[in-house]
């Protein structure tokens, strides 16, 4: 009887496959308007790209039995496959422009679709790593060393989403800095009330209702309508003179930083809330029972105690704002979005993805550096 | 000295503690038992004001506790509840430290106390102080709470079921020690219960309650032996008077007839030596300074009846 010995293994392993064989790898376009042609991954990488196709379906088998070190394995195989999927793909780049200076490679679903089976895998397994652990040391660093290196190759600049990325270079640094600037002062301007809020929630019964509901009312309202309902009030900030002075008005980024700050106000103010209950009552009981005033308890006990899950809300509220910020781009508040609302209207989908791949990368990174930062906390709270 | 006066707590419609009054002497451990419900908590909770109750007057030491402020109050008197309420971010130093800083003691004559009172606890200080409560068993975590609530050396200790939630076999030495270092330190302790045998072998004086109010306070041995009436008989199903037993040491007890037979250990009580007939058939059995009969048993049984009336 064959049995699965790796749920998860098969399922992506299947997917990489399925994208290899029926999904194109990348276009070729001759110009930046023109559609392209599309080339699928045999047609690419030829004889040697069985290769690949071999290694997903190594993967399938490995999936059915039962291996000493199968982690380490994955892993090492998963970097390879990674590594040799770009060297085969900008190998063979070059031929496919034949020296056309408009020309350019964009990458398809094909492409996407291995690329996310190989992060999944890569996240997975790392984090099963318990034994050898310099061998993710070496994972990592081939993988960056290598993309160092292809970033250095005329190749590289063949690619699409390299050619717009060369034309906007600067725009683009400009629009990191506004997305990351956006985000960083609507959360913790959403902590800053939104925790206060939480903690009044939790002291004061009555108000628990009032406070909470609007709060989730806020979370349902479109960003559209939000825009829509901020623009008028800000119009009217704006013609102050304080206001006026730092740039307050109906577009640009104050109902941005604004409606991004009210959508932080819920999962903060949340999470404080749950955050407090969960202080086991026997603690508090105890506190107090020894002489501590409520100001006493509320500092030294539920604040330090309740703090993990409070951190929890603002990691997500990090989170659905990177994501969040885009929308700034519609109303002239600046950021990533604007690649991708300009990329939406110019119908090139390569500026599009100049603006969502890095929120996709730094979406991942600060989940990574906000979920690490959070087992120290709770390490320190509770070991 | 606590002077309960005619005190009473409604919750609502329902009266938790009703006209209630008590003198708790220096130096006295009190056991307060009774059912789930009956207002023994409420009461223990009305002395340190972390109830406010409704009527009646309770002194401390001759001193109305309306005085203070609660918060002040508290911090004079040692409070232990059943899951110890351990604060899991603090370390022991920090958590048995927590009263002497909220009373601003200096920080070498604080760390001295800690020592002390781990030591009094019967835990190595410099194995425990740095522990985190995650990492102590349920034992050790009542020690801690224990000399936590003594760390500031108050006259008065309220301890609510403080060893319910402790395994049988740690349970007994907790109380064992803890009635030790009842006595060497002259506290005077209020402990609430529902278990009868706890009560019987720690308390002074056993004050029963039901329904908010006190059915009977006396020694164990006149609560076991004329229970006031059938709520206090049926509270104890007969049984108490193993426990009674066990409070008696064997060798204040024993004839001056010796025995060719190996005597029991020195530290045996009455129960141990009724066990010994029980289990072995024989009617005599030898101590280290003489011998005790099953029909000696019975009078000393009957002659502390007799006693107590």
């Amino acid at each position: 009887m064959i049995t699965v010995k790796d749920k998860t293994l098969l399922l992506l392993s299947s997917i990489g496959a399925a994208a290899f064989v029926f999904l194109n790898l990348i276009k070729h376009k001759p110009n930046r308007i023109l559609p392209g042609e599309p080339y699928s991954s045999f047609d690419i990488f030829g004889n040697i790209g069985i290769t690949l196709f071999l290694v997903w379906g190594v993967f399938i088998v490995i999936s059915f039995v039962e291996l000493k070190h199968k982690n380490q394995i994955i892993f090492i195989l998963t970097t390879g496959l990674l590594i040799s999927l770009f060297w085969l793909l900008l190998s063979n780049v070059e031929a496919l422009i034949d020296g056309e200076s408009s020309a350019r490679i964009s990458f398809s679903a094909g492409f996407y679709v291995q690329i996310f089976c190989i992060y999944m895998l890569y996240s997975t397994y790392t984090e099963r790593i318990k034994d050898h652990t310099y061998i993710k040391w070496i994972g990592l660093l081939s993988i960056v060393g290598v993309f160092y290196y292809f970033t250095n190759t005329d190749a590289f600049s063949h690619l699409s989403l390299v050619k717009e990325y060369a034309i906007k270079k600067e725009q683009f640094y400009d629009h990191l800095r506004i997305h990351a600037l956006l985000t960083f002062a609507s959360v913790i301007t959403g902590a800053i009330i939104a925790i206060p809020l939480g903690i009044l929630a939790y002291s004061r019964k009555k108000l628990e209702d009032k406070i909470m509901v609007p709060l989730s009312i806020i979370e349902t309202i479109p960003t559209f309508a939000l825009f829509g309902v901020l623009l008028v009030p800000l119009a009217g900030l704006g013609n102050l003179p304080f206001f006026e002075q730092i740039g307050v008005s109906g577009i640009g980024w104050a109902p941005a930083y604004v409606a991004l700050t009210l959508y932080t106000l819920l999962p903060i103010g949340r999470n404080t809330l749950t955050g407090f209950h969960s202080v086991d009552r026997n603690v508090i009981e105890a506190a107090a029972g020894m002489g501590m005033s409520n100001r006493q308890i509320l500092q030294k006990i539920e604040l330090p105690l309740a703090f993990p899950v409070i951190f929890t809300g603002i990691r997500i509220a990090f989170i659905q704002t990177i994501g969040g910020a885009v929308l700034a781009g519609l109303v002239g508040g600046g950021g990533l979005g604007t690649f991708v609302f300009l990329g939406l209207g110019e119908a090139s989908p390569d500026l599009i993805l100049l603006g969502v791949l890095p929120i996709v990368f730094f979406t991942i990174l600060l989940d990574y550096i906000l979920r690490t930062i959070e087992k120290i906390i709770g390490g320190m709270i509770y070991d | 000295m606590i002077n309960i006066e005619h005190v009473t707590k409604k919750y609502g419609d329902f009266i938790a503690v009703n006209d209630l009054s008590l003198t708790v002497e220096s130096s006295e451990f009190l056991v307060i038992l009774g059912p789930s419900g009956c207002g023994k908590s409420t009461l223990l909770r009305l002395i340190n004001k972390m109830i406010e109750r409704n009527d009646g007057v309770v002194m401390i030491n001759g001193e109305n506790i309306d005085d203070l402020k609660g918060v002040e109050l508290r911090k004079t008197i040692g409070y232990v509840i059943q899951n110890i309420g351990l604060f899991p971010h603090m370390n022991v130093h920090k958590n048995i430290a927590t009263v002497p800083r909220l009373l601003k003691w200096k920080e070498d004559t604080i760390d001295q106390r800690v020592a002390d009172m781990l030591t009094l606890v019967g835990l190595e200080p410099s194995t425990y102080k740095d522990k985190k409560p995650a990492q102590l068993s349920g034992g050790e975590a009542q020690r801690i709470g224990v000399a936590r609530a003594m760390a500031s050396d108050p006259a008065i200790l309220l301890m609510d079921e403080p060893f319910g939630a402790v395994d049988p076999i740690n349970r007994l030495r907790l109380q064992k020690e803890f009635r030790k270092i009842q006595r060497k330190l002259k506290k005077t302790v209020v402990f609430v219960t529902h278990d009868t045998d706890e009560a019987l072998l720690l308390a002074d004086r056993i004050c029963i309650m039901n329904k908010g109010e006190i059915v009977q306070v006396d020694s164990p041995e006149n609560i076991v032996l004329h229970p006031k009436n059938d709520f206090v008989k049926d509270f104890f199903k007969e049984e108490g008077i193993l426990t009674i037993l066990s409070r008696k040491p064997a060798v204040d007890y024993a004839e001056p007839i010796e025995v060719d037979e190996n005597p029991l250990h020195k530290d045996a009580t009455m129960r141990d030596v009724l066990l010994k007939m029980l289990t072995t058939g024989q009617d005599r059995v030898s101590l280290s300074n003489g011998s005790i009969s099953w029909d000696a048993l019975l009078q000393i049984a009957g002659s502390d009846v007799h006693e107590s009336e």
